[in-house]
């Protein structure tokens, strides 16, 4: 009988691969936001480089500069709510192989996704009507409860996801594990 | 079982949706929530997606909601290029004067010449230019499925069918009992 080979628990199972493929992009797009400032500070040639940062995010946010938090005279690539919604999901990546396994496939109750999503949409809503100005503080806050949220279902729908699709097709010969002792 | 039901259609309407708030004046200013209305295509491939899907059908999969965000970001940015060429031939860039109303109000709030220069960046965004029009296609047609993929695992998470609620199979039919 051949040998097997207990996948999950490889130092490089697909869930984590996933996993630090996942937080790998999260990275490399929180810090671009945080780099736009401190590039466009440095001058040419940096500063086009910064130009180049704030242009691709631009399609994403209002970049308004009232409304964003700056960091060496210039304003981050995003404003603060978007920044305090990536920030706080970069953390939320950052815990969740902490509290849950990454083979879970479960998600939280759909209440808890409500409960981090409709502070912002309040908040949003009573600005643009007029009702309550929004502040930095308000922003900030509804930004990070919402950012804090998602991960804890986007995470493990993504690795479910990635597994089934994967699991559907087959194993180019790159991707197969290395043989163990017992194999030779 | 039968098989389930064919993508296409769900993620192409999710694509117009997306093409829709990203091009209409005004309204696009919604994306500028962290891609809401990108996002909101994706959530709405999946809600037309899950409409098809029979009793008998296989249940809605994460793979499913996935493979549907990136589609609709896909036919989004695709979709979403022609109409905004379209919209700033014919009626202009309206959503840089709305925003550019709005910034002046904060005007006082600014460094002075910040206005300037966000002016001159919107005119910018409204040129209809080959490298501006090309520059815009390749930046949505990476940002788009990126927030439909997201917007699609967050319609899975709102619509993935609850364990044991499942329509149990009718039971077994005894075939009559021959007397002998």
């Amino acid at each position: 009988m051949p040998p097997t080979v207990d996948i999950s628990s490889s130092p490089w199972s697909r869930p984590r691969r996933v996993y630090a493929s996942i937080l790998a992009g999260l990275t490399i797009w929180c810090g671009a936001i945080l780099l736009a400032p401190v590039l466009a500070s440095s001058g040419a040639p940096w500063s086009g480089v910064a130009e180049g940062i704030y242009h691709f995010f631009h399609r994403i946010c209002h970049q308004l500069e009232p409304r964003c938090v700056h960091i060496a005279g210039h304003p981050m690539a995003v404003c603060a709510r978007c920044a305090a919604i990536y920030g706080a999901f970069f953390l939320g990546t950052l815990l969740y192989p902490l509290i849950r396994s990454l083979n879970a496939v479960d998600l939280p109750p759909r209440l808890l996704l409500l409960a981090g999503i409709v502070p912002m949409t309040v908040d949003v809503a009573c600005g643009v009507l007029g009702l309550h100005p929004a502040s930095l503080m308000s922003r900030l806050v509804t930004g990070s409860l919402a950012g804090f949220v998602l991960p804890w279902y986007i995470l493990p729908a993504g690795i479910g996801a990635v597994r089934q699709l994967a699991g559907a097709l087959p194993h180019p010969i790159f991707l197969s594990y290395p043989k163990g002792p017992s194999d030779a | 079982m039968p098989e389930k039901p064919s993508k296409l259609m769900p993620a192409l309407y999710g694509g117009i949706v997306m093409a829709v708030i990203s091009a209409a004046p005004v309204v696009n200013i919604v994306n500028c929530f962290c891609c809401a209305g990108v996002m909101l295509g994706g959530f709405l491939a999946v809600f037309f997606y899950k409409k098809d899907l029979t009793p008998q059908a296989p249940p809605l999969t994460n793979g499913d909601a996935l493979l549907l965000g990136v589609f609709a970001g896909l036919f989004g940015a695709v979709i979403g290029i022609i109409l905004h060429i379209l919209m700033l031939a014919t009626v202009g860039n309206v959503t840089s004067g709305v925003m550019m109303e709005i910034l002046r109000n904060f005007e006082d709030k600014m460094p002075p010449g910040t206005l300037d220069q966000i002016e001159q960046s919107m005119e910018q965004s409204g040129n209809l230019g080959m490298m501006s029009i090309i520059t815009t296609f390749f930046t949505s047609i990476i940002i788009d499925p990126l927030f439909g993929l997201l917007g699609g695992l967050i319609g899975y998470a709102v619509y993935k069918q609850k364990p044991g609620t499942r329509p149990l199979a009718p039971p077994p039919v005894n075939p009559p009992a021959t007397g002998i």
